[in-house]
């Protein structure tokens, strides 16, 4: 188990160096230059323009350029923004926060939700309620995650009125203490609900073709013929051997949720990576995307060395076969 | 089991709230003390923003982030009101000497910094070297500036190279704000929102949540009109569907911008909802590519001016916001304005002619000219561009329509002028002068790289005399130049509409302060609920 566990993170520190380097040449190679930007299309500072290229070596050649970030990098430094001259490091930490709390708490809750209704349909494949879910699961998956939000906003805060359109908390009453929770319990319940819906659709799926197909295999026929009870059967050999997909699932979700959430956290004003990310990309700020990048390659390595092992862990065949 | 999961789901709530609180969402900056102040029940005012700032020196890099946010806790040596008039801000009374090349501005007394430190001239002196030698964005906008002597505490004189007159405009404007010498000196000067910002302005900074709000707090010792309310907080919301929601449920009182334009109607309708809609100077334009076939033909552009009907491109395009252009400078500076170098009026017929002049003939579609056409993504850019793919079709030019991301679109275009025709918006003020970093030759906005020497030389004279009337007949011949050469062919004056809600009292817009704050101040606002 030892040298599998080493031999997985030696993959994954090897991905996140190709990640960095694959990352560097992408974004310079797309067309646009961050200081122009920033200079607007009002009335452009050549001067300002020129002292900031400077600044940030942007006249240096690329190679150059790369090899200076990693020198950086190297140092423990994430480097500066360019549009803000602040560190880059200090600008994803105020915004991490707030999304992992969005999407950790959606994850499990579309894991829970999604895996147990999956379980109870694929044991009454056919049913009125498995065709019901199995339909619904299609509609929402068909769902562009913008547009659910926006309609969710326009239900519940623009008629019905009973939650608040967007943002994380109330800026009139600015509470403190245990209702600055519920406040935010309150602010978060839209974008959470729009987020849990969008992806139980996966586990409901995953799970219940997992499970139907487990149950048609033959040592299930054989146990069956052995006279043992269908619960046993079920909670004994099945459930483990059916989990294996979902787990798969679940790490993907993990692994992006830094920032697979944007649209739905621009739609919600909530303050994440969302917005953060999309305008980092659209004013072609390096060093800020080089960041989130490296931290979104970091999180997918560490998921799924975590997800390989967990795997191990649970199914034998793996831990022995290599 | 059901038991189980309830248990399950509210232990999945408490890890991800620890998880979040841990992180960001308590990561305040600025004195909290101060802000538990502003808890005493008073008028909390709340304006949308866009965006996060990106930085908390309002004169170090362009930041339409925090601009709005800036004219609140900052001041300027002198400002502009939503009028577009210079008016006074810490400088009382100002005078020219009798060359132009000398202002003196008497400033007003016992100004206090937010800190309780006293506002002297040196601040001014320093705020101003600093813009020059750390490049602020204002330094090719004052580049007439020579020194700046400070003869007593109030008094701050500035040597100017030459005469000019757009000086005072663009002093008025842009990243122009006074900063305390003894907060931003250094290595401060440049660093991001690290900095506790510190104004004369008639709101104090209190915090700035990431991505939530920027709160400033009524600023008592103001030395203009003190505000009304008690705390003005600008909430962070980028999604602009989602602000308009905001708008409406109340959780938004000024909406701090233009909605929109496919909401302005609806809330023009809406009796709780009021706001003014001005012409702003700010338009949007066609340019060509002087250096490439076909526009290089005077008869080609001038066929495209003719063939475009500006009525129906507002009408269509650009419901609300947009105003038909008919000059060739922008109708905010009606002193400069003349009607008999107007944009040719819409004349399909003429326009063929003129294509047929240029040696084209129609081929078997019925099409003179193959042309392309590049804009960027942004408001009602796309939609005006398909109006005119559909105007200039109509004539026999047919047009490739390409609808760029910003970035790409100014790499093409700006930086490359790899394009034939192309479309540009934006502010052209603070003074009628100020249109020319786009059409003259060395222009660092002149995408149509049209030179005339004879234009230039009438740019730098109009921008040294004084007087309205002096400057007048000058602005009148660069219009002449620009009706015959066609540099640039204008299409709409941009209206700018912010709603507020009718309860909301002495916006910038209203009677009572728009003679006296500029757009985006908030001192004269009562909430009457």
């Amino acid at each position: 188990m030892g040298s599998f566990i080493i031999r997985r993170s030696f993959t994954g520190i090897l991905i996140i160096f190709v990640a960095i380097f694959l990352n560097f040449m992408l974004i310079q190679l797309a067309p646009g230059d961050p200081i122009s930007i920033l200079s607007g299309q009002d009335s452009p500072s050549p001067e300002m323009e020129e002292a900031l290229r400077e600044k940030y070596g942007l006249n240096d050649s690329v190679g150059v350029q790369f090899l200076t970030y990693l020198r950086t990098l190297a140092g423990g430094d994430l480097g500066e923004s360019i549009l803000s001259g602040r560190p880059v490091s200090e600008m994803i930490g105020e915004r991490i926060g707030p999304t992992l709390m969005l999407t950790l708490t959606t994850a499990i809750l579309a894991l829970l939700i999604g895996t147990l209704l999956g379980i109870y349909c694929a044991r009454r494949p056919g049913s009125k309620l498995d065709n019901l879910l199995s339909g619904l699961s299609y509609l929402f998956d068909s769902m562009p995650s913008f547009w659910l939000g926006m309609m969710f906003i326009l239900l519940f805060a623009s008629w019905l009125g009973i939650f608040p359109t967007s943002g994380m908390v109330d800026l009139r009453a600015n509470h403190s203490g245990i209702a600055y929770y519920i406040d935010v319990l309150h602010h978060m319940f839209l974008p959470a609900t729009t987020l849990t819906l969008l992806s139980i659709p996966y586990f409901f799926r995953i799970t219940r073709s997992s499970v139907i197909q487990v149950m048609s295999e033959d040592f299930v026929t054989t146990l069956r013929a052995t006279g043992m009870s269908e619960g046993r059967i079920f909670n004994k050999y099945v459930l483990k051997n059916s989990i294996l997909p979902t787990i798969t699932v679940f790490g993907i979700t993990i692994a992006y949720m830094i920032t697979g959430v944007a649209i739905i956290e621009i739609v919600f004003s909530w303050p994440g990576m969302g917005s953060f990310m999309l305008n980092a990309i659209s004013r072609r700020d390096y060093p800020l995307l080089m960041g989130i990048y490296l931290v979104l390659s970091i999180s997918v390595a560490v998921t799924m060395i975590v997800v390989d092992v967990l795997y191990a862990f649970i199914d034998p065949r793996i831990r022995y076969s290599k | 089991m059901k038991k189980g999961l309830l248990l399950l789901i509210s232990f999945v709530f408490f890890v991800g709230i620890i998880a979040g609180c841990s992180g960001g969402v308590s990561e305040t900056q600025g004195n909290e003390g101060d802000s538990e102040s502003g808890l005493s029940g008073g008028d909390t005012l709340i304006v949308g923003l866009a965006g996060d700032p990106q930085t908390f020196n309002p004169d170090a890099r362009a930041d339409d982030f925090l601009y709005p946010i800036a004219q609140n806790v900052f001041s300027r040596l002198v400002k502009l009101n939503n009028n577009q008039e210079i008016i006074p801000d810490l400088a009382e009374r100002w005078e020219f000497n009798d060359d132009g090349t000398e202002i003196t501005f008497h400033l007003n007394e016992n100004v206090k910094w937010h800190d309780g430190k006293d506002f002297t001239s040196a601040d001014v002196k320093f705020t101003l070297d600093s813009i020059k030698n750390n490049n602020g964005y204002a330094v090719s906008n004052l580049k007439s500036m020579e020194e700046v002597s400070t003869p007593d505490d109030n008094t701050v004189v500035i040597k100017l190279s030459k005469p000019d007159a757009t000086f005072l405009g663009y002093l008025a404007w842009y990243a122009t704000f006074i900063l305390p010498e003894h907060v931003y000196s250094g290595e401060n000067w440049d660093s991001g929102t690290n900095i506790e910002p510190i104004g004369t302005g008639p709101f104090k900074f209190s915090e700035y949540t990431t991505s939530v709000n920027v709160t400033l707090e009524r600023n008592n010792e103001y030395f203009g009109q003190v505000p009304y309310v008690d705390r003005l907080v600008f909430s962070i919301i980028p999604d602009p569907n989602t602000l308009v929601q905001a708008f409406y449920n109340g959780e938004v009182d000024i909406f701090g911008g233009s909605p929109p334009s496919s909401e302005i109607e609806k809330m023009k309708n809406d009796p709780n909802i009021e706001g003014e809609s001005k012409v702003w100077p700010s338009r949007q334009y066609l340019v060509f590519n002087f250096e490439k076939e076909p526009f290089n033909q005077l008869e080609v552009r001038q066929a495209i001016a003719y063939a475009l009907n500006n009525v129906e491109i507002v009408s269509k395009a650009q419901k609300g916001d947009g105003q038909v252009a008919e000059h060739f400078l922008s109708p905010v500076y009606n002193w400069a304005i003349t009607d008999e170098y107007k944009i040719p009026e819409y004349n399909p017929e003429k326009a063929k002619e003129l294509l047929e002049q240029a040696g084209y003939t129609p081929d078997k579609n019925g099409n003179y000219l193959n042309i392309t056409f590049d804009v960027f993504e942004s408001g009602s850019n796309a939609d005006m561009g398909t109006v005119i793919k559909d105007q200039l079709r109509q004539v026999g030019i047919n047009v490739e329509l390409n609808i760029l991301e910003y970035a790409t679109w100014q790499q093409k275009v700006k930086d490359n002028a790899d394009f034939e025709m192309s479309m540009l918006g934006g502010y052209q003020g603070p003074d009628v002068g100020s249109i020319s970093p786009r059409i003259s030759s060395e222009g660092s906005n002149n995408l149509s790289l049209y030179k005339n020497t004879e234009l230039d030389e009438l740019l730098v004279k109009g921008a040294q005399l004084v007087t309205e009337e002096e400057r007048a007949p000058i602005y009148q011949d660069i219009q002449r130049i620009l009706a015959e050469d066609l540099p640039i062919y204008p299409i709409s004056e941009w209206v700018g509409y912010s709603p507020v809600h009718s309860y909301v009292k002495g916006d910038p817009s209203s009677d009572e302060a728009i003679q006296s704050t500029g757009f985006s101040e908030y001192n004269y606002v009562k909430i009457e609920k």
